[in-house]
Protein backbone atom coordinates (compact mmCIF):
# COMPACT_ATOMS: atom_id res chain seq x y z
CA UNK A 1 0.00 0.00 0.00
CA UNK A 2 1.26 3.53 -0.72
CA UNK A 3 1.86 5.99 1.98
CA UNK A 4 -0.43 8.68 0.99
CA UNK A 5 -3.62 6.08 0.58
CA UNK A 6 -2.59 5.27 4.07
CA UNK A 7 -2.30 8.82 4.81
CA UNK A 8 -5.92 9.20 3.93
CA UNK A 9 -7.45 7.55 5.64
CA UNK A 10 -9.35 4.05 5.11
CA UNK A 11 -12.93 3.86 3.60
CA UNK A 12 -15.72 1.58 5.67
CA UNK A 13 -19.43 1.61 6.39
CA UNK A 14 -20.65 1.48 9.84
CA UNK A 15 -24.30 1.60 10.82
CA UNK A 16 -25.11 2.87 7.45
CA UNK A 17 -22.56 5.54 7.59
CA UNK A 18 -19.45 6.00 5.95
CA UNK A 19 -16.38 5.42 8.66
CA UNK A 20 -12.85 7.07 7.94
CA UNK A 21 -10.16 5.64 9.83
CA UNK A 22 -6.69 6.83 10.93
CA UNK A 23 -3.75 5.46 12.08
CA UNK A 24 -0.77 7.12 13.23
CA UNK A 25 2.45 6.51 15.16
CA UNK A 26 3.39 9.37 17.28
CA UNK A 27 6.24 9.78 19.08
CA UNK A 28 4.48 11.30 22.64
CA UNK A 29 3.23 9.48 25.39
CA UNK A 30 -0.68 8.29 25.76
CA UNK A 31 -1.18 11.77 27.92
CA UNK A 32 0.52 14.43 26.30
CA UNK A 33 -1.47 13.14 22.88
CA UNK A 34 -4.59 13.25 25.12
CA UNK A 35 -3.96 17.04 26.23
CA UNK A 36 -3.73 17.86 23.00
CA UNK A 37 -7.17 16.50 21.81
CA UNK A 38 -8.60 17.76 24.82
CA UNK A 39 -7.65 20.98 25.97
CA UNK A 40 -8.28 24.44 24.22
CA UNK A 41 -4.95 25.86 24.35
CA UNK A 42 -3.73 22.55 22.43
CA UNK A 43 -6.79 22.04 20.04
CA UNK A 44 -6.09 25.78 18.59
CA UNK A 45 -3.35 24.49 16.74
CA UNK A 46 -5.03 21.92 14.77
CA UNK A 47 -9.14 21.66 14.95
CA UNK A 48 -10.76 24.64 13.57
CA UNK A 49 -12.94 24.98 16.43
CA UNK A 50 -12.86 24.69 20.84
CA UNK A 51 -14.10 22.35 22.28
CA UNK A 52 -16.55 24.12 25.45
CA UNK A 53 -18.13 21.91 27.56
CA UNK A 54 -17.57 19.80 31.17
CA UNK A 55 -15.18 16.79 30.47
CA UNK A 56 -17.60 14.44 31.10
CA UNK A 57 -18.70 11.64 29.10
CA UNK A 58 -22.63 12.83 28.14
CA UNK A 59 -21.41 16.37 28.81
CA UNK A 60 -23.07 18.59 25.93
CA UNK A 61 -20.55 20.92 24.02
CA UNK A 62 -20.65 23.97 22.21
CA UNK A 63 -18.30 23.98 18.88
CA UNK A 64 -17.30 27.56 18.33
CA UNK A 65 -15.31 28.13 15.48
CA UNK A 66 -11.68 30.40 16.22
CA UNK A 67 -12.48 33.98 16.20
CA UNK A 68 -9.06 33.73 13.57
CA UNK A 69 -10.73 31.93 11.57
CA UNK A 70 -13.95 33.21 11.61
CA UNK A 71 -12.23 36.53 10.21
CA UNK A 72 -10.38 34.86 7.97
CA UNK A 73 -13.19 32.34 6.17
CA UNK A 74 -15.94 34.58 7.14
CA UNK A 75 -17.36 31.35 8.81
CA UNK A 76 -20.76 31.52 10.40
CA UNK A 77 -19.88 32.89 13.99
CA UNK A 78 -22.43 30.65 15.97
CA UNK A 79 -21.58 27.37 17.36
CA UNK A 80 -22.60 24.13 16.51
CA UNK A 81 -23.17 21.92 18.88
CA UNK A 82 -22.30 18.49 20.49
CA UNK A 83 -21.56 16.09 23.18
CA UNK A 84 -18.86 13.76 25.17
CA UNK A 85 -19.90 10.03 24.92
CA UNK A 86 -16.98 8.62 25.86
CA UNK A 87 -14.16 10.42 27.85
CA UNK A 88 -11.81 7.84 29.24
CA UNK A 89 -8.53 9.17 29.78
CA UNK A 90 -5.81 9.03 28.34
CA UNK A 91 -7.11 6.15 26.53
CA UNK A 92 -10.57 7.09 24.53
CA UNK A 93 -12.57 10.07 23.51
CA UNK A 94 -15.25 10.31 21.76
CA UNK A 95 -17.86 13.16 20.69
CA UNK A 96 -20.44 14.54 18.55
CA UNK A 97 -19.60 17.23 16.27
CA UNK A 98 -23.22 18.00 14.85
CA UNK A 99 -24.19 14.68 13.16
CA UNK A 100 -20.42 13.30 12.86
CA UNK A 101 -19.35 11.28 15.58
CA UNK A 102 -15.22 11.12 15.98
CA UNK A 103 -13.22 8.66 17.99
CA UNK A 104 -9.84 8.88 19.28
CA UNK A 105 -8.30 6.17 20.71
CA UNK A 106 -4.87 6.10 22.11
CA UNK A 107 -2.78 3.14 22.73
CA UNK A 108 0.62 3.12 24.46
CA UNK A 109 3.32 1.28 21.84
CA UNK A 110 6.92 1.42 21.62
CA UNK A 111 8.42 4.88 20.60
CA UNK A 112 5.36 6.62 22.39
CA UNK A 113 1.39 5.87 21.12
CA UNK A 114 -0.71 4.41 18.32
CA UNK A 115 -3.45 6.28 17.35
CA UNK A 116 -6.54 5.26 16.09
CA UNK A 117 -9.23 8.22 14.60
CA UNK A 118 -12.38 7.14 13.84
CA UNK A 119 -15.24 9.19 12.24
CA UNK A 120 -18.34 8.34 10.81
CA UNK A 121 -19.46 11.40 8.42
CA UNK A 122 -23.31 12.74 8.85
CA UNK A 123 -25.27 10.87 6.42
CA UNK A 124 -27.69 12.68 3.91
CA UNK A 125 -29.29 10.27 1.62
CA UNK A 126 -32.80 12.05 2.28
CA UNK A 127 -34.18 8.30 2.00
CA UNK A 128 -33.17 6.02 5.29
CA UNK A 129 -34.47 2.88 3.34
CA UNK A 130 -31.69 3.16 0.47
CA UNK A 131 -29.09 4.80 2.64
CA UNK A 132 -27.71 1.43 4.61
CA UNK A 133 -27.82 0.22 1.14
CA UNK A 134 -25.85 2.74 -0.66
CA UNK A 135 -23.03 3.03 2.17
CA UNK A 136 -22.96 -0.52 2.14
CA UNK A 137 -22.00 -0.77 -1.15
CA UNK A 138 -19.65 2.97 -0.81
CA UNK A 139 -17.15 0.68 1.34
CA UNK A 140 -16.82 -2.53 -1.03
CA UNK A 141 -16.37 -0.05 -4.27
CA UNK A 142 -13.51 2.00 -2.61
CA UNK A 143 -11.92 -1.12 -1.42
CA UNK A 144 -12.05 -2.27 -5.39
CA UNK A 145 -10.34 0.67 -6.31
CA UNK A 146 -7.85 0.44 -3.11
CA UNK A 147 -6.97 -2.67 -3.86
CA UNK A 148 -5.76 -1.18 -7.56
CA UNK A 149 -5.56 -4.50 -9.44
CA UNK A 150 -6.98 -2.48 -12.81
CA UNK A 151 -4.84 -3.92 -16.05
CA UNK A 152 -3.43 -1.40 -18.30
CA UNK A 153 -4.91 -3.79 -21.47
CA UNK A 154 -7.91 -2.21 -20.17
CA UNK A 155 -6.92 1.00 -22.54
CA UNK A 156 -9.64 3.52 -21.19
CA UNK A 157 -9.01 7.26 -20.11
CA UNK A 158 -10.67 6.49 -16.66
CA UNK A 159 -7.91 3.60 -16.58
CA UNK A 160 -5.16 6.29 -16.36
CA UNK A 161 -6.54 8.87 -13.43
CA UNK A 162 -7.21 5.73 -11.79
CA UNK A 163 -3.55 4.88 -11.78
CA UNK A 164 -2.16 7.89 -11.12
CA UNK A 165 -4.67 8.24 -7.67
CA UNK A 166 -4.10 4.50 -6.66
CA UNK A 167 -0.53 4.06 -8.15
CA UNK A 168 -1.61 0.71 -9.37
CA UNK A 169 1.43 -1.97 -9.03
CA UNK A 170 2.48 0.10 -6.18
CA UNK B 1 -24.64 8.47 -7.16
CA UNK B 2 -27.81 6.70 -5.39
CA UNK B 3 -28.82 4.13 -8.35
CA UNK B 4 -24.87 3.87 -9.08
CA UNK B 5 -24.50 2.47 -5.88
CA UNK B 6 -28.16 0.04 -5.35
CA UNK B 7 -26.91 -1.20 -8.57
CA UNK B 8 -24.01 -2.85 -6.22
CA UNK B 9 -26.14 -3.46 -3.64
CA UNK B 10 -25.43 -7.24 -4.55
CA UNK B 11 -22.75 -9.54 -3.45
CA UNK B 12 -22.60 -10.95 -7.05
CA UNK B 13 -22.66 -7.79 -8.66
CA UNK B 14 -19.45 -6.60 -6.85
CA UNK B 15 -17.76 -9.59 -7.62
CA UNK B 16 -18.38 -9.52 -11.31
CA UNK B 17 -17.12 -6.13 -11.09
CA UNK B 18 -13.93 -7.47 -9.18
CA UNK B 19 -13.53 -10.22 -11.89
CA UNK B 20 -13.79 -7.49 -14.86
CA UNK B 21 -11.10 -5.34 -13.29
CA UNK B 22 -8.84 -8.21 -14.38
CA UNK B 23 -10.07 -8.14 -18.36
CA UNK B 24 -12.88 -7.96 -20.18
CA UNK B 25 -14.62 -11.28 -19.98
CA UNK B 26 -18.13 -12.57 -22.35
CA UNK B 27 -20.76 -13.53 -20.31
CA UNK B 28 -20.49 -17.43 -20.12
CA UNK B 29 -16.86 -17.09 -18.69
CA UNK B 30 -18.52 -14.67 -16.06
CA UNK B 31 -21.19 -16.94 -15.17
CA UNK B 32 -18.94 -19.69 -14.76
CA UNK B 33 -16.30 -17.94 -12.61
CA UNK B 34 -19.13 -16.82 -10.45
CA UNK B 35 -20.97 -20.27 -10.30
CA UNK B 36 -24.05 -18.79 -11.58
CA UNK B 37 -26.34 -20.07 -14.55
CA UNK B 38 -26.32 -17.82 -17.03
CA UNK B 39 -29.08 -16.03 -17.63
CA UNK B 40 -28.64 -14.78 -13.93
CA UNK B 41 -25.55 -13.43 -14.64
CA UNK B 42 -26.88 -11.55 -17.26
CA UNK B 43 -29.90 -9.84 -15.46
CA UNK B 44 -26.78 -8.37 -13.02
CA UNK B 45 -25.28 -7.68 -16.22
CA UNK B 46 -27.92 -5.78 -17.34
CA UNK B 47 -28.51 -3.78 -13.92
CA UNK B 48 -24.50 -3.18 -13.78
CA UNK B 49 -25.12 -1.83 -17.35
CA UNK B 50 -27.75 0.02 -16.45
CA UNK B 51 -26.09 1.74 -14.16
CA UNK B 52 -22.92 2.94 -16.09
CA UNK B 53 -20.56 0.39 -14.22
CA UNK B 54 -19.86 -2.21 -17.31
CA UNK B 55 -20.11 -1.88 -21.07
CA UNK B 56 -19.93 -3.89 -23.76
CA UNK B 57 -18.27 -4.88 -26.99
CA UNK B 58 -19.27 -6.82 -29.75
CA UNK B 59 -16.75 -9.40 -31.69
CA UNK B 60 -17.36 -11.77 -33.45
CA UNK B 61 -20.41 -13.70 -32.08
CA UNK B 62 -19.50 -12.93 -28.34
CA UNK B 63 -20.58 -9.95 -26.10
CA UNK B 64 -17.35 -8.80 -24.70
CA UNK B 65 -18.56 -6.91 -21.22
CA UNK B 66 -15.73 -4.71 -19.29
CA UNK B 67 -15.83 -2.16 -16.32
CA UNK B 68 -16.28 1.55 -16.86
CA UNK B 69 -14.93 3.28 -14.16
CA UNK B 70 -16.61 6.62 -14.32
CA UNK B 71 -19.38 6.05 -11.37
CA UNK B 72 -16.40 4.51 -9.23
CA UNK B 73 -14.28 7.90 -9.77
CA UNK B 74 -17.25 10.00 -9.02
CA UNK B 75 -17.54 8.46 -5.46
CA UNK B 76 -13.93 8.46 -4.78
CA UNK B 77 -13.55 12.58 -5.82
CA UNK B 78 -16.24 12.68 -3.28
CA UNK B 79 -15.35 11.34 -0.50
CA UNK B 80 -11.42 12.79 -1.35
CA UNK B 81 -12.02 16.21 0.32
CA UNK B 82 -13.21 14.82 3.64
CA UNK B 83 -10.04 12.07 4.05
CA UNK B 84 -7.61 15.21 2.94
CA UNK B 85 -8.91 17.75 5.20
CA UNK B 86 -8.59 15.04 8.11
CA UNK B 87 -5.38 14.20 7.39
CA UNK B 88 -4.48 17.72 6.96
CA UNK B 89 -5.93 18.00 10.67
CA UNK B 90 -3.93 14.90 11.72
CA UNK B 91 -0.38 16.60 10.29
CA UNK B 92 -1.33 19.95 12.02
CA UNK B 93 -1.69 17.93 15.10
CA UNK B 94 1.51 15.80 14.84
CA UNK B 95 3.18 19.15 14.02
CA UNK B 96 2.09 20.91 17.05
CA UNK B 97 3.09 17.56 19.16
CA UNK B 98 6.77 17.67 18.29
CA UNK B 99 6.88 21.45 19.35
CA UNK B 100 4.53 21.15 22.47
CA UNK B 101 6.57 20.50 26.44
CA UNK B 102 5.87 17.34 27.57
Amino acid sequence: MNDENERLGSVGVEGGRTRLRYRRKLAHPPEKVFRALTESQHLRHWLPCDLVGERRAGAPLALPFWPELIEKYGLEPAPLRGEIRVWEPPRVFEWTWDTDRLRWELEPCEGGTLLTFTTWLANDEPNPKTAAGYHACLANLIELLDRGRVETRLADADVKELEVRYGAGA
Amino acid sequence: MTPTLAALAEPKRLKILELLQQGERPVGVLARELRLAQPSTSKHLKALERAGLVRVRREAQRRWYGLRLEPLLELDAWLEPYRRLWAARLDALEAHLDRMED
